[in-house]
């Protein structure tokens, strides 16, 4: 029995702090090799079963490349390979799966890939840069599987206080959908076309839908921000203050027009109140309007204000989830069936297993849902979870769809799923524990299936299915070949720290201090927006004249000009009103919010940038300029390509269109786990002709580094073939280069390097 | 790896194939999206989709509203057409409007950018579950490639993300997307001499042969013919389509420097080698504040390229098969607003069709006094792509299923305007 690991006090991974718990934890307290053991019974039994024979165990040097690949995310390093290689002893294997599953850092850039897909972790908004990083951070620490879920389900508040808040932010304005999306995700089942009638294909009705969906209906992602409605609310308080001096009648009523006036002129009552003030009715409109004018005018001088409040608080927008307790879930105006109406209010309940009690506080019923879904009691929760990390080690799901679970499904082979659920909930949720089984398994280290195996047939296991990389692997790989110590190279996390904390300044500069300070400066630029309006008005008679005389390129001058003051407009009002993001202000205020010193202090900033070589000396005069225009050229191949280089998890999620990732098949994270590892033109065209291995033949490069150092032309063979496929070259590939060698000289070190890029055995994993 | 993709597909075509019967059944025709239309005898091929990102203003467009207080500065002018004024900023189209299909009765209820957006362009509203098809990856799916050379839809534009996607169609149907007009596609030349290239080529073929031979399974085949795909481009006459440069001087400007004139001009480049569908984006359309001085450059840039796109398909005689679509996600508030702006406004707004076989010089729709809504002939965005739909033989009606075994059509329950054909 494994103890529950206490999760460590979240230590923010941006602060690239190695906690080594875990590695402590799985080596001083659990061996995994009895349970894998059975594990692999389990599945030789099933071989058996089906005639089969398991495949043959692989290669140190494969079982090397894969492990990596699948741990870390990334190829193994010459140096990491000779490590492994040199040892002797029978326990390296283990060791190995054991420190790098224990290395927090490059475990979380390429666990952090499985979440994001799942999660749809995507955007460079605010809100989602405090919830990637948190999401990593709970990688990083290893929380267990089931408390990370509740925290994500159970998210609420601010994200600078709670950023799994960001799980429901991710889905504003469609509580429906993050229901469907809750339940796709952790319990494998889809609901989603239950939305809108019952289920066709499977047991779920319309109205298990919406009592699943009223579990988290009625919260608000938009508003928080609470002094805009206090600002909103004084500036209204002052222009009914305006309209009741201009009346000047203690008690007299707010009636700001028309209609109001005579409704209040036509009650009954109204005769005595008028007679009390010794009014007759036409006074009476008098004074109304007396007071009406002045409202209006009070208005009409706040309405930049609240322009400006607009600008400023939108900054700020979809950074809480607060209840909105008077919105219940209604069913839609189409419901159809019998058991009740359309719009009738809906009770929450729960699609399967246990019941959970009724209640009308939001916070409670969203725990409720959160428990019930992540219990070990739920019969889909661990199944999902276990088949899923057992799909990502091996290739292929015990089960497939992996998230479409159904009375109907067939599982192949039952008793494994249930052996591998008991062992999940035995190691209390503990992913990394879990993953350390499978890697020890036999399985892990078998062949990989070479035949054709076609979706809807069962698969059997007598070794994993073979994948291609991940576009994430891919890159990361790549990264390795150029950028040193690459699991701790972070060129942009100094600007995504920065921009965290200019967002929690910004916040707290609009929300942080007592209203009567906020309130002044806001009308201090409500009062410069005013100015501004009175310019824009006489931009806009001068531009449209302009245009009228046909003078084109005087209209696009004024407009430019117009364009500059608008901008230099907004400048000067965020200083004035965002006090707090200046300088050390800005790193106090952050700090102040929860972010840790840490980030700021050890935020590495350093980008990879080369050095030209040394001309060589027995060059001659005549060769020297075009040696070094060549020389110029592949340096500058190599700080195009190094400056963008770092693992995936460092860049932006998902990476920008046409970025190598996206052509690569990265999700979108538009859908749930929608990467592509399918081939496209817009692939072969990148490695074809992009000068990614100019860059990482250059010396600036690890491997073009390495190769400066190979002695002859067969070491620097061995060391192309070594760093990029993991092993040495057969004697007959060697024979092949080597012909082109004789040929063509030097070249074709860098045609090697090429030529791997292209091979399908660089992107597949044996 | 997305072997789990093709499963799923793959069980799809299993499930409906048992359950549902053919794919155009009737389970889900009681909706009302079954049509007894026949489909377009000699339907255009083509489509070019400008979408004028951030919303244009319809008032200060082709709706105009003169006299009316809501016009503001906005000047109109006459149009070859009688009844059609556009604004003063438009000039070349007014000498085209004969070639035009304006509709002004749009109408709509999704108001902000990222709804609006998705649901112009797939008819759908947007939803956290699925992502829908847009029309160029439809009538790649419905009719298939033009030019096997080439892609078979085109995105044109800055976006990040955008909407007229693959959805959850096949990856091959997610369109090629440049961002940049003048750069043409990435990566379609080599940087090493021919001779070179293809001396790598062949170390690379042999160094990997072995692995071949132990593993022939079809994603890894995949990759192959995905390189002689590529290879087949890059020799191609068709590759020569990406590239603007090719064109005279006096052709780019007259299209206009900026990127989208450049990129209309590459759009005509790319209907010439057959590409079924590209889109143009161009955004700016967003008119919080200042309107009035902003309109100016927009609608003379856009002015500048969709005239001389009409223009040369007509003078190449492609015009006929090709559908041009220019549309937005909304209009804008009629009203101005303080901010000398106008702010976003679904219920009724102006796109514009032409070519393809539809009427030419007509005007179909019609606005209240101040643009305010729709008075005649409402057309919903669905409706509105159900045309787009059916001028280019798309059936309406042909029901296809997500991976999740949900059904779609193009455009959901949108009718045709049959009065916008010729």
């Amino acid at each position: 029995m494994v103890s529950k690991m206490k999760t460590p006090a979240p230590r923010s991974i941006i602060s690239l702090c190695v906690a080594l718990s875990l590695s402590n934890a799985l080596a001083a307290e659990f061996d995994p090799r009895p349970v894998a053991k059975e594990i692999d019974e389990l599945v030789l039994a099933h071989l058996q079963s089906e005639e089969l024979e398991p495949y043959p165990t692989i290669t140190d040097d494969q079982f090397l490349r894969r492990t990596y690949l699948a741990i870390i995310g990334r190829v193994p390093t010459i140096e990491e390979a000779d490590r492994f290689l040199v040892a002797i002893d029978s326990d390296k294997h283990s060791r190995l799966i054991r420190k790098l599953l224990a290395d927090d850092v490059a475990y979380s850039a390429h666990h952090f890939q499985f979440w994001a897909d799942l999660l749809r972790l995507e955007g460079n908004v605010h809100w989602a840069l405090e919830y990637r990083v948190w999401v990593r951070d709970q990688i990083a620490a290893n929380v267990p599987y089931d408390d990370m879920v509740r925290n994500l389900v159970t998210g609420h508040g601010l994200v600078f206080d709670n950023p799994a808040a960001g799980y429901y932010i991710r889905d504003t304005g469609m509580p429906l959908d993050n229901m469907s999306n809750t339940v796709r995700i952790f319990l494998g089942t889809r609901l989603e076309c239950a939305q809108c009638h019952d289920h066709p294909f499977d047991k779920w009705t319309q109205m298990d839908y919406y009592k699943m969906a009223a579990f988290t209906y009625g919260f608000d992602h938009r508003g928080g921000n609470p002094h805009r409605s206090g600002i909103h609310g004084a500036l209204k308080a002052e222009e009914r203050a305006a309209y009741h001096d201009a009346v000047g009648i203690d008690g007299f009523p707010f009636l700001d027009n028309e209609d109001k006036l005579n409704q209040f002129l036509a009650k009954p009552s109204t005769e005595k109140f008028l007679e009390g003030h010794e009014l007759t009715e036409a006074q009476a409109r008098k004074i109304v309007q007396r007071g009406i004018d002045a409202l209006r005018r009070a208005e009409a001088k706040n309405e930049p204000v609240y322009g400006s409040i607009g600008r400023l608080y939108n900054q700020t927008t979809y950074l809480e989830v607060r209840h909105l307790n008077d919105t219940d879930l209604e069913l839609p105006h189409d419901y159809q069936y019998d058991d009740a109406k359309p719009h009738d209010p809906v009770t929450a309940g729960t699609m399967f297993g246990a019941e959970v009690p009724a209640t009308d506080d939001p916070s409670v019923r969203k725990k409720a849902y959160a428990e019930w879904l992540s219990s070990p009691e739920n019969p889909r929760f661990t199944r999902v979870i276990v088949n899923r990390l057992w799909k990502r080690t091996f290739g292929h799901g015990i089960f497939e769809p992996v998230d479409d679970l159904t009375d109907q499904t067939t599982i192949n082979q039952p008793e494994l799923l249930a052996y591998l659920e008991a062992l999940m909930r035995e190691l209390d949720f503990d992913v990394r524990a879990f993953q350390n089984v499978l890697f020890h398994t036999e399985l892990f280290r078998r062949e990989m299936h070479r035949e054709e195996h076609y979706p809807g047939v069962p698969y059997h296991f007598a070794g994993p299915l073979m994948q291609r990389m991940s576009a994430e692997q891919i890159w990361d790989s790549i990264a390795t070949l150029v950028i040193p110590e690459v699991d701790r190279h972070a060129p942009m996390r100094e600007k995504l720290v920065k921009r965290m904390a200019e967002k929690r300044a910004t916040y707290h500069s609009l929300n942080g201090y007592p209203l009567d300070e906020v309130l002044p400066r806001m009308k201090k630029v409500g009062e410069m927006r005013g100015e501004l309006y009175a310019q824009q008005a006489s931009y806009e008679k001068r531009i449209t004249e302009a245009y009228a005389a046909g003078d084109n390129a005087r209209g696009r001058e004024l407009t430019e000009e117009l364009k500059v003051k608008t901008r230099e407009f907004e400048r000067k009002s965020q200083a004035i009103v965002l006090v707090d993001l200046q300088g050390q202000k800005m790193t106090d205020t952050a700090m102040m919010m929860g972010m840790s010193a840490n980030e700021f202090e050890e935020a590495p900033s350093s980008l990879v940038k080369g050095e030209p070589r040394a001309i060589p000396a027995e060059l001659k005069d005549e060769e020297r300029a075009r040696w070094r225009e060549r020389e110029q050229e592949n340096l500058k191949h190599f700080n195009d390509a190094a400056k963008e280089l770092a693992r995936a998890v460092e860049l932006d999620s998902p990476a920008r269109r046409g970025h190598f990732l996206r052509d690569f098949g990265q999700s979108d994270r538009d859908t749930i786990e929608n990467a592509s590892s399918n081939a496209s033109v817009p692939q072969a065209l990148y490695l074809l002709n992009s000068p990614l291995s100019v860059a990482i033949a250059n010396p600036n490069a690890v491997l073009g580094g390495q190769l400066e150092e190979a002695a002859d032309t067969k070491a620097k063979i061995e060391t192309i073939y070594r760093a990029m496929l993991t092993r040495k070259p057969t004697e007959s590939e060697v024979a092949r280069i080597l012909t082109d060698y004789e040929t063509y000289g030097e070249e074709t070190i860098e045609d090697l390097v090429w030529a791997l890029l292209n091979s399908r055995q660089f992107l597949f994993i044996q | 790896m997305k072997v789990n993709d093709f499963e799923r597909r793959r069980f799809l075509q299993l499930a409906a194939g048992s359950f549902l019967g053919v794919s155009t059944d009737s389970l889900f025709a009681a909706a009302g999206n079954k049509s007894d239309l026949a489909p377009r005898e000699k339907p255009a091929k083509q489509l070019i989709y400008l979408y004028m990102a951030g919303g244009m203003s319809h008032i200060d467009t082709f709706d105009l509203k003169t006299g009316n207080e809501n016009q503001g500065s906005t000047r109109a002018i006459n149009t070859r057409l009688d009844g059609l004024q556009v604004t003063s900023h438009l000039p070349k189209l007014a000498k085209q409007a004969d070639k035009l299909c304006v509709v002004n009765s749009l109408t709509s209820t999704a108001g902000d950018h990222e709804k609006g957006n998705y649901f112009m362009h797939t008819s759908y509203e947007q939803r956290a579950t699925i992502r829908h098809p847009g029309l160029g990856a439809w009538n790649q799916k419905m009719n298939g490639k033009l030019n096997p050379t080439m892609p078979g839809s085109v995105f044109i534009g800055k976006e990040s993300r955008f909407h007229g996607s693959g959805g959850f169609f096949e990856p091959e149907f997610e369109p090629l997307a440049i961002s940049e007009p003048k750069s043409g596609l990435k990566h379609s030349r080599s940087f090493v001499r021919d001779d070179r290239l293809a001396r790598r080529l062949n170390l690379a073929n042999d160094l990997d042969a072995e692995f071949l031979e132990r593993y022939h399974t079809k994603p890894i085949r995949a990759y192959g013919e995905m390189y002689d795909d590529a290879v087949r481009l890059m020799e191609s006459p068709d590759l020569a389509a990406f590239n603007i440069n090719k064109e005279d001087d006096k052709t780019r400007e007259r299209y206009g420097e900026d990127p989208f004139g450049q990129g209309c001009l590459l759009a005509r480049r790319l209907i010439e080698s057959d590409v079924r569908t590209v889109e143009v984006s161009f955004s700016g359309w967003d008119t919080h504040s200042n309107n009035f001085t902003s309109m100016p450059l927009l609608c003379q840039t856009m002015d500048q390229a969709v005239a001389a796109l009409l223009e040369d398909l007509e003078s190449i005689g492609k015009l006929d098969d090709t559908v041009v679509v220019l549309t937005t996600e909304f209009g804008r508030t009629p009203k101005v607003n303080r901010n000398m702006g106008r702010d976003h406004y679904p219920q009724a707004f102006t796109s514009v069709v032409a070519g393809g076989g539809f009427k030419e010089g007509y005007v179909y729709g019609k606005t209240s006094e101040g643009a305010e809504e729709v008075v005649e002939n409402p057309v919903t965005i669905p409706d509105f792509n159900a045309t787009i739909a059916y001028a280019l033989g798309i059936p309406i009606d042909q029901v296809l299923y997500s991976p999740s075994k949900r059904p779609f059509t193009v455009a959901h329950k949108g009718e045709p305007v049959l009065d916008l054909f010729a």
